[in-house]
């Protein structure tokens, strides 16, 4: 392998690096707005479904 | 008498001592060195140790031990195999993920960055081996060793250049005891007093929904992306689920105890032992121990400077010191951080948010491995 295709080699190598690990960046964020609109409706949803002395008032 | 003379120089050829030639000597002489490292010294002592003392076993001849040609082969021949196929890796890395929290890079996602960085390294010293002449595949093996990854180096380096396997795996382990020697000189020289000082705001709390889905989605999304990082991603997402499920402790304690120190000492002594004096003994040995020192410099250069450029990105809110972490030596490099930034200012700590691109540099090392068998495979 000559100079030249090792250094466009490597520079493809460390793009997919970096792309991947973007895309998991994207994807641990996107997790996270996920997972809180789920504890926020689990929480909103727990206060309808069983409102403090409903069913033993 | 002669039948007595006869007897004592038929034992002394059938001894080990008359087939000593002075490769295995000298292998003798560097393990000990090692051991004395490792014990006196104290560097990375788990794997040092059994590493140089498979080496001494190994050049001690006629013993056969590394023998797979007879019928039966020897002891650490059979023990070999597990590296040899790749298992020990993989099983280290389910330990790791055991042992690892992920919590920090969850709640600040952008460490990825630093981590990616930090493979710098990789790039450069792949480049650097080209030119001393060694061809594609031992180039990749070779320039793994700046991930600062032990168990990456070695399941890289058995599926490309199983022949450099105890050079790697010495060059990969030796850096990574000598991270507080090696870093903090670049870390300084890079970053301004100004820039070590910064003191980081404390990360979000991480729910637990989102520590147990990390892994899964995680496993899903790099071995879709890369199948052949299978077996190391999803063993570690594996070990990792086993910690944060809470519901398997048993699991969880066996991955990171007992499973991983068998594993370590099988692992440590069959590479040692893959350290025969007429194939080490070479002088690409001593470029593959300066390469790896130019692979591992070149990582904390780049994981530093994508530091500074978040640093500077995020109007000073980010401490460059954390990116050398992104190397991924779990947690040495991150340590290494802290007290660098707690030089310059003593109330600063850094340690957490030097977590984040460390556990980073895990992945990254791992998917760069992946990279480069999908390349040269």
């Amino acid at each position: 392998m000559s100079l030249s295709q090792s250094i466009l080699t490597m520079c493809f190598c460390m793009l997919i690096v970096f792309i991947v690990l973007i895309a998991l960046l994207g994807v641990i964020k996107l997790t996270y707005y996920v997972v809180r609109e789920i504890e926020q409706k689990g929480r909103h949803g727990r206060r309808h479904n069983t409102p403090p002395g409903e069913f033993f008032g | 008498m002669n039948l007595f003379t006869q007897s004592i120089i038929k034992l002394w050829q059938a001894s080990g001592f008359a087939a000593l030639t002075w490769q295995a000597l000298v292998m003798i002489l560097i393990s000990c060195v090692l051991l004395y490292l490792a014990i006196a010294k104290e560097f990375e002592p788990l794997l040092l140790l059994p590493l140089s003392f498979g080496m001494l076993l190994a050049n001690l001849p006629l013993t056969g031990l590394m023998d797979g040609t007879s019928e039966p082969g020897g002891l650490l021949y059979y023990l070999y195999q597990g590296v040899k196929l790749g298992i020990y890796p993989s099983l280290i890395f389910l330990g790791i993920g055991a042992m690892t929290d992920f919590g920090p890079l969850i709640a600040r996602p952008s460490s990825m960055l630093m981590g990616a960085g930090a493979q710098f390294g990789i790039a450069v010293a792949f480049i650097a081996a080209n030119l001393f002449g060694f061809n594609e595949k031992a180039a990749a093996a070779i320039s793994i060793v700046g991930g600062a990854d032990g168990p990456t180096a070695i399941f890289l380096t058995t599926k490309l250049a199983p022949a450099y396997l105890a050079p790697i795996a010495i060059a990969a382990y030796s850096y990574m005891a000598l991270i507080p020697m090696i870093q903090p000189p670049i870390m300084r020289l890079l970053t301004t007093k100004e820039e070590r000082e910064i003191e980081m705001e404390q990360q979000r709390p991480v729910s637990k929904l989102e520590k147990i889905c990390f892994p899964v989605i995680v496993s899903v999304f790099c071995i879709l992306l890369l199948p052949s990082v299978a077996p190391l991603i999803g063993m570690l997402m594996l070990g990792n689920l086993f910690r944060e499920s809470g519901v398997v402790d048993r699991l969880s304690d066996t991955a990171q105890n007992a499973l991983i120190n068998i594993v370590t000492i099988f692992l440590s002594l069959t590479v040692g032992a893959t350290a025969n004096g007429t194939e080490f003994l070479k002088p690409e040995t001593l470029g593959i121990i300066a390469l790896g020192l130019i692979a591992f410099t070149f990582s904390t250069v780049g994981g530093l400077l994508i530091g500074k450029l978040m640093c500077w990105a995020t109007k000073g809110k980010i401490n460059p010191l954390i990116g050398s972490a992104g190397v991924s030596a779990v947690p040495m490099a991150a340590r290494v951080s802290q007290i660098e930034g707690a030089k310059a200012n003593p109330a600063n700590y850094l340690l957490m948010h030097a977590m984040g691109p460390n556990v980073a540099g895990v992945i990254g090392s791992a998917v760069t491995a992946g990279i480069l068998l999908a390349l040269f495979g």
